[in-house]
């Protein structure tokens, strides 16, 4: 099983509904991942339990060693189908 | 078995009364107070036509309604201006671009969403790290008390950003009455 941080800068807003449909995404197509949504100031501390990293800030500051998708194509619609297929071949490997 | 029976069957009735009845009050009180207990959005927060040079000025205006209004506490207004400097939430969304300024739960005493429709568009930064402009002509500010209980409206309305048909249609409105129903359609929706 495959665990997904999602990350925004206060955990109240983005990164709920961020994890909230990528969880109801991967439901719908069975995949094995638990999505969590984390906020950013305890990220740094808690990285290393995760498999797969959904940016929802600049990375500038918050690179990680881990296989990263970005989290905006779940709220905009825009570049959805591309962020998708990365998750999916993450969660999948 | 066949009491067992009679017993769950019994259960089961008065489950189905009771959620009757729940249906009704909420029916009722949704009637007298001329909107749902649970919603997030009120007219005296829906903005039509607003004004401001710049997002420094609208965030500091609009964080001043809602805390006129008692939805927020003074330190609100700075937590706004801060977090959207640090962590920018402006959107491309298609159609109509919009930002999504919000704080956190301290700064909060009842959760609503403000909504202001501008006249002219106001340069945002865009979420995430593209860098990005972006020119915001609807604004959702959210007042957020505890992200969970929330989020079953914040995902609704978060699942119109992406429907370039919908989002356009609650822009469009003319009024605030108008705006307010199409938004409590989606986000009110059981």
């Amino acid at each position: 099983m495959k665990r997904i941080y999602v990350a925004c800068g206060s955990g109240v807003a983005t990164s709920q509904t961020v994890a909230s449909k990528i969880g109801n995404m991967c439901e719908d197509e069975n995949l094995d991942a638990v999505v969590e949504a984390v906020d950013i100031k305890s990220l740094e501390s808690i990285i290393d339990q995760c498999d797969i990293y959904v940016s929802i800030v600049s990375s500038e500051a918050n690179t990680f060693n881990k296989p990263t998708i970005s989290g905006i194509p779940f709220l905009t619609g825009i570049g959805l189908d591309d962020e998708w297929e990365k998750l999916k071949g993450f969660i999948e490997t | 078995m066949q009491q067992v029976g009679m017993v769950l069957a019994n259960i089961e009735k008065q489950r189905l009364t009771t959620d009757r009845q729940d249906r009704k009050n909420s029916f009722y009180r949704k009637g007298k107070g001329g909107r749902g207990m649970a919603s997030l959005l009120h007219e005296e927060l829906v903005l039509l036509d607003y004004q401001a040079d710049d997002a420094e000025m609208l965030l500091t205006r609009l964080a001043g309604v809602l805390q006129q209004q008692g939805y927020v506490k003074e330190s609100y207004r700075q937590a706004i201006l801060d977090r959207e400097q640090e962590f920018p939430t402006g959107l491309n969304t298609p159609g109509v671009q919009l930002a999504m300024p919000h704080a956190a739960p301290q700064h909060v005493n009842e959760a609503a969403i403000l909504v202001a429709k501008l006249a002219r568009p106001v340069m945002f930064k865009e979420m995430g790290n593209s860098g990005k402009d972006v020119s915001a002509s609807l604004i959702f500010m959210l007042a957020v008390t505890d992200p969970k209980a929330h989020l079953e409206t914040l995902s609704k309305l978060m699942s119109i950003f992406s429907q370039e048909e919908k989002l356009l249609d609650v822009y469009q409105s003319n009024d605030a009455k108008a705006l307010l129903g199409k938004l409590s359609a989606i986000l009110d929706k059981k």
